[in-house]
């Protein structure tokens, strides 16, 4: 009954609000994978290394968006509400308010927002309309290098020419231990023609003093900061380029984050922090050979990642198709398998802490409110002295609606 | 060799000052200057006014691909883009693209 009354009162605020500047749209996206039997490691104790594993994995469905988007724009103020309800709870995903200082050369955006960093982090929401369905693995929920979200941001953009010159620095609670002042920036220059649209671009990220937002045992990390550290100051740089030239896209990026930690040695002996996933070269590196002995110890390390996307538009009278193929490269020399303690089950599994994935997919579009991606990944490290690959196959279909 | 790899890099860059023609139409109470040049630069970046006054495309207009996806794009990204409308007087309406 509460949850009845709370959709009345929420339609009924949107109601109110749907005035001449004021859209409400949103999509759905219906999401099924299937793994070939994937690598693990288990077995594990407080001091010898698991065994390398193959396990067999059930085709799966999800839903990871049903969103509910609002925006209202006056001359010199908008707001935005991104709500998704993905979860079967209704997780407000985005909300603020931004106000224009100085035109669009200075503008002001409080509240809960995507980080403007590099090519995906905004455009993550909008599926029905990038090549691909994974994010690239610099935003793979498993090993974010910061977090997706922050709360104030002061951006804007300038004309020069032929080109736009775009701007943003950001702040906001992010990871940050105290008071300090975490700062997240990108920069980027975009030539737009009839035929061409061409980005290049830099981001950055400073985070202070920074502790894990969540405990070992619970979920992969909101952001840069693994599970089991006691404190971390990391600092992300990374570069970027995009290409749309006629029915032509190309997209690529390189990005380091520099992190100089402390792993909490209680943590990593304690009851929650699971043990039978860990590799021998892992024990030896977090405890010295005894898990159930852990001291504070330093970890300064550096994670890489880089890909490269591309794809061509060819329009049918049965619409779109657009073939692409993609590559992603990521290396956590600090990475452990287990989720859970804040780490992946791909860069985690390997030896060196290194995986490629490649990806061949297709997306097509029958009207252009609606994307049907298929894709298959192919995933490659190295374990026990092995290379080891496994497929990965997905489809998703997502429709965005506008009521108005 | 040279001259082939020199074309490919120059190729993209040709085409960057051209822009063909809209067919608009500047609301009475728009107080913006509104050049067709900053129009077009304005629609491909999805941007959704020219300062105080809204951009508006009509019904019956159809959107280029390429305009669609960036105005989508931006949309679900929070980003304020052109909506689809009636004319008035307070709207650069577009009518044709």
């Amino acid at each position: 009954m509460k949850r009845m009354f709370s959709s009345f009162l929420l339609l009924g605020l949107l109601s109110g609000t749907a005035n001449a500047n004021t859209s409400i749209y949103g999509f759905i996206e219906g999401y099924v994978e299937k793994v070939e039997s994937s690598p693990g490691i288990s077995g594990g104790t407080d001091t010898t290394g698991g065994t390398f594993t193959r396990n067999e994995n059930a085709h799966e469905f999800q839903t990871p968006n049903v969103r509910l988007m609002v925006k209202n724009s006056k001359k010199n103020y908008s707001s935005f509400l991104n709500l998704n309800a993905s979860s079967g709870n209704v997780e407000t995903t985005n909300a603020w308010f931004e106000g224009k200082v100085a035109s669009n050369l200075f503008k002001i955006r409080i509240g809960k927002m995507y980080r403007k960093f590099g090519l995906y982090n905004e455009r993550l929401d909008a599926v029905p309309t990038y090549i691909g369905i994974e994010a690239p693995e610099l935003f793979d929920t498993d090993h974010l290098l910061v977090t997706r979200t922050t709360n104030l941001m002061f951006h804007g953009e300038k004309d020069l020419g032929d080109g736009t010159f775009y701007y943003a620095l950001t702040t906001g609670n992010d990871e940050r231990a105290g008071s300090e002042i975490p700062l997240g920036g990108d920069l980027r220059y975009t030539m737009y023609g009839d035929d061409i649209e061409w980005t290049f671009g830099s981001s950055f990220y400073i985070s202070g003093k920074a502790t894990p937002t969540q405990d070992v045992g619970a979920a992969s990390p909101d952001g840069g900061v693994v599970n089991y550290m006691k404190e971390d100051r990391f600092e992300v740089l990374g570069f970027y380029t995009e290409l749309k030239r006629k029915a032509l896209i190309f997209q690529a990026a390189y990005y380091q984050a520099d992190h100089n930690a402390v792993r909490d040695g209680s943590k990593l002996s304690g009851d929650s922090f699971d043990t039978a996933s860990l590799t021998q070269s892992q024990i030896n590196r977090l405890c010295n050979g005894n898990m159930d002995t852990c001291t504070d110890s330093e970890a300064n390390y550096k994670i890489k990642t880089w890909y490269i996307r591309t794809g061509y538009s060819f329009f049918t009278k049965m619409g779109e198709f657009v073939p692409y193929i993609q590559w992603d490269y990521y290396e956590n020399p600090e990475a452990l398998a287990n989720k859970k303690n804040g780490g992946d089950n791909e860069a985690g599994l390997a030896d060196d802490g290194k995986f490629n994935k490649q990806t061949v997919g297709m997306v097509y579009r029958p009207d252009p409110t609606i994307a049907i991606k298929i894709d298959a990944s192919n995933h490659s490290q190295d374990i026990n002295g092995e290379s080891v690959n496994y497929a990965e196959v997905r489809g998703s279909f997502s429709y965005m609606w506008t009521f108005k | 060799m040279k001259k082939l790899v020199l074309a490919l890099i120059a190729a993209p860059l040709l085409t960057i000052n051209t822009y063909a023609a809209l067919d608009f139409v500047k609301g009475a109470n728009v107080k913006e200057d509104v050049p067709p040049r900053l129009l077009r630069n304005s629609l491909r970046k999805g941007a959704g006014m020219i300062g105080a006054a809204r951009i508006v495309i009509s019904k019956d207009a159809k959107i280029p691909p390429r305009f669609q996806k960036k105005f989508d794009e931006l949309k679900l990204s929070g980003e304020t883009v052109p909506t689809v409308g009636e004319a008035s007087p307070d709207v650069i309406f577009i009518k044709g693209f």
